[in-house]
């Protein structure tokens, strides 16, 4: 998981992710006359990492809980890669999909080496099997198997312990994985460091992941697709990070996205898309152009200048200043629309 | 110090108190709620059910003797007496016990208080009414004995109960000046209440439950009949006598549970 | 007081202090693991449910308030003097509620995100309980059993006036000569071997939480 490090082969023939369908999932709990969720329809393709966001008690962690049946819904139907999962036997079912949550879960008597073998185990693989997935495994989430392997959880800290509860989810390489606010419970900067390391396993992954969270930040860090949800698990929009921020819905979603969306727009555009002025003699800063206009500010900003070369290829191809950036941002959404 | 491997009757009792404070609680914090008639309804029933069956027996001499009303009362009468002797006693040694081994400077006592509470209640409390017995007898050679025997379910219950306090109330009062006195009085005892009442009625119902077996120490109480109906084989003199036994511990424990719910602050209850 | 010298005594009743000592010791391990079958098999059955839970608890604590001598003596009464009829039903019934206590708390007391996570991953009922909730539970339901073994044996010893056996026996020969030339001795052997079994019972589940308890739950 840490950049520097090869990609493990565990990570190289992942089993690639499934697409899930809601339709009509409806969910009334007894005695309750409003459902806690109500006839949400929802595609998430394979291989995404869908982020559900809304307010506590909006019902987004029922509606991911339906999915692999913890929760039953009271009404509609959710298949996985096609299949209807009311058919299947719920332990069956679980067994094949990832489940990650915030209070990790790791269960106390066992070392970390049998927590993460949990679902293998259950699933009856050979003992050889299980032992080199393991330490596969640890090694993934960025755990030296030969120092942690025999260590029980509560020797760990809780970041540790949520890349073991990763890890743990990953153990039987399920197509899905759902996680209920996986990193919501560990300092900031623990946080941003497994959010880091988490993208680009997904990234090599390609697993289909519906990730809950009230973070919307961290819905745009890491969602490929963000389904805002107001009360009663309603969806008020469900769209890409850059087209909610570019453009959201109403003002429900807006209050959402919070302070400062304007600068977080900057994340999702690239140097590129500015005009370049082409050519021009090399600075000692530079940024790619693929890099975000968000990184270019912060490169300017950071290093106190106006303006900074841009590379295409490691070659000079033009400049991107403050101010052009500065006017981006200021852009009326409309514009970027229509472009 | 371990507490949770030699707690006996008294965590029993501790559970059970517990989940009526609790329940009071969710009722609106009465003292008395519905829940609390089941026993004295079954002690009545049983009662009833037993005096109209010996009634309908026809009783030799001997059965006449030992069932005979005014001397049962009696010896019922000095049951009680003997019992809430044992208990008075255990409160006013094991509480004060209790809140100096838990006093900063006191502390390092407790292991060694507990060790011995732990050793003498591994001894059988039959064997010690017979040690006792042979040197001296009556009331008081059976209360001592037995308050030894029952203090430490009082002692460890208090040791619990005031460290269970919420260190941050101790802090809070400590900051706005309340002498270390002023705290264990007004703060630390009132909390510890319902522990230490449990410990209390478990003091009491071991008391009662094994004052019997000092029928040979001419101290009274209801072993005297009772032995006298099964060394005479006497099965309804008996019946009725463990049925007193069992009821009238059934009922101590009952008035204790109340008293202790209404001695514990309103807040907590 | 001018019987033989305690150890002088030991030596004269060796065989026969023996015999009640191991008499004594047996019949408590049967109450032992009946307490322990019985009542983990009622925990297992209410834990589930709080109100099943608290009604079994409330109930044993119940039978818990009334006096082990009124007990016996009311088996007696029906029963006779009947070892299986009056002294092993009391025994067990006391032993039983720490057994069944501790079992349910125990059962109830793991971590409900274990729970759910070990059901979000496809861990199914049986195994739940057996590989997840029962071993977090162990060393609550072990500490359970050492404290039923220790009233096992200390409630034995009272049903020997109903029956013969054991080392109460001592007690109440004790109790009914007192001022005789044996009662203190009587009364020493009773105390000095009821504490010794009731010793051998604690340090053997003293090993056996050593042996059985993972070092993940270990305090």
């Amino acid at each position: 998981m840490p950049e520097n490090q090869p990609p493990a082969s565990a990570a190289t023939d992942a089993q690639p992710g499934v697409p899930i369908e809601l339709s009509q999932v409806t969910k009334i709990y007894p005695g309750q006359d409003t459902p806690a969720v109500e006839a949400i329809d929802m595609h998430i393709p394979a291989g995404e990492l869908v982020a559900f966001v809304g307010p506590s008690g909006c019902g987004k962690t029922t509606t991911m809980r339906m999915i692999n049946r913890l929760i039953r819904p009271s009404s509609g139907t959710i298949t996985i890669g096609g299949e209807d999962v009311a058919g299947l036997d719920d332990v069956t079912l679980r067994r094949r999909i990832g489940y990650v949550i915030q209070q990790i879960g790791l269960i106390p008597h066992l070392s970390i080496a049998s927590n993460v073998a949990l679902v293998p185990r259950l699933l009856k693989w050979d003992k050889k099997r299980i032992d080199k997935r393991v330490d596969e495994m640890l090694e993934v989430v960025g755990l030296e198997p030969g120092q942690y392997r025999n260590r029980y959880p509560r020797q760990l800290s809780g970041g540790q312990q949520q890349r073991v509860g990763v890890a743990r989810a990953l153990a039987a390489d399920p197509p899905i994985m759902l996680m209920d606010e996986p990193f919501g419970a560990v300092d900031p900067i623990t946080r941003g460091r497994l959010q880091d390391e988490f993208l680009s396993l997904q990234q090599q992954l390609g697993k289909t992941i519906v990730f809950v969270t009230h973070d919307f930040d961290e819905a745009l860090k890491l969602g490929d697709r963000i389904a805002v949800l107001r009360q009663r698990s309603v969806i008020a929009q469900f769209d890409t990070p850059e087209a909610i921020l570019a453009n959201p819905a109403d003002d429900f979603v807006r209050g959402f996205i919070g302070e400062g969306a304007a600068l977080k727009r900057l994340h999702f555009e690239r140097v590129d898309s500015l005009d370049l002025g082409g050519g021009g003699e090399d600075g000692p800063d530079s940024v790619d152009v693929s890099s975000s206009l968000h990184a270019a500010l912060d490169l300017m900003v950071g290093k106190g200048l106006r303006s900074v070369s841009v590379h295409r290829d490691g070659r000079p191809a033009g400049h991107v200043d403050v101010a052009s950036i500065l006017a981006r941002a200021h852009r009326d959404p409309d514009a970027v629309e229509a472009r | 110090m371990s507490l949770d491997t030699a707690s006996s009757i008294d965590s029993a009792k501790g559970a059970a108190g517990a989940q009526m404070s609790r329940r009071s609680t969710r009722e609106g914090r009465a003292v008395l709620t519905w829940t609390d008639l089941v026993v004295p309804v079954i002690v009545v029933l049983v009662g009833v059910v037993v005096f109209v069956y010996v009634h309908q027996q026809s009783l030799d001499t001997i059965e006449s003797n030992i069932l005979n009303t005014e001397t049962l009362t009696k010896y019922t009468v000095q049951h009680v007496y003997i019992s809430l002797s044992i208990a008075v006693l255990v409160m006013l040694i094991a509480v004060p016990l209790g809140v100096l081994v838990t006093r900063r400077r006191t502390r390092w006592l407790a292991p060694f208080v507990l060790a011995a509470g732990n050793v003498g209640q591994s001894a059988p409390s039959l064997g010690l009414l017979a040690l006792v017995g042979i040197y001296a007898i009556g009331f008081w050679a059976v209360v001592w004995i037995l308050t030894a025997y029952s203090a430490l379910s009082v002692l460890r219950n208090t040791i619990v109960g005031l460290e269970g306090i919420d260190p941050g109330v101790l802090d809070a009062c400590r900051g706005m000046g309340m002498s270390p006195l002023a705290i264990l009085l007004r703060v630390e005892l009132p909390l510890a209440v319902p522990v230490i009442g449990a410990g209390a009625r478990t003091a009491l119902v071991l008391a009662v439950g094994t004052v019997p077996l000092g029928y040979a120490l001419n101290a009274g109480g209801l072993g005297l009949p009772l032995f006298s109906a099964i060394k005479t084989n006497r099965p309804v003199a008996t019946l009725t006598i463990a049925v007193m036994i069992a009821l009238l511990a059934l009922t101590m424990d009952w008035l204790a549970g109340l008293l202790q719910r209404t001695s514990t602050p309103r807040g907590i209850r | 007081m001018n019987g033989l010298p305690f150890f002088d005594y030991l030596s004269a009743y060796r065989d026969q202090i023996i015999l009640r000592t191991e008499q004594h010791f047996q019949f408590s391990a049967y109450v032992i693991v009946g307490a322990v079958v019985i009542g983990l098999l009622i925990a297992v059955l209410t834990y589930q449910s709080g109100i099943r839970g608290n009604f079994a608890i409330s109930t044993a604590a119940i039978a818990f308030t009334l006096p082990a001598v009124a007990l016996f003596g009311f088996l007696v009464s029906v029963f006779g003097q009947s070892l299986f009829g009056a002294v092993y039903p009391p025994v067990v019934l006391y032993a039983l509620l720490p057994v069944l206590r501790n079992g349910i708390v125990g059962l109830q007391s793991a971590d409900p995100a274990v729970i759910d996570a070990a059901r979000g991953m496809g861990v199914g009922p049986w195994r739940m309980l057996w590989q997840i909730r029962f071993p977090i539970a162990w060393p609550l339901i072990l500490a359970g059993i050492r404290v039923s073994a220790q009233l096992a044996v200390g409630i034995f010893a009272i049903g020997a006036f109903v029956v013969d056996v054991g080392l109460g026996t001592y007690g109440f020969e004790a109790l009914d000569n007192l001022g005789s030339v044996n009662t203190g001795n009587e009364a020493i052997v009773c105390i000095v071997f009821v504490a010794l079994v009731a010793l051998v019972f604690d340090a053997f589940f003293v090993i056996v939480r050593y042996f059985t308890t993972p070092r993940g739950s270990r305090a």
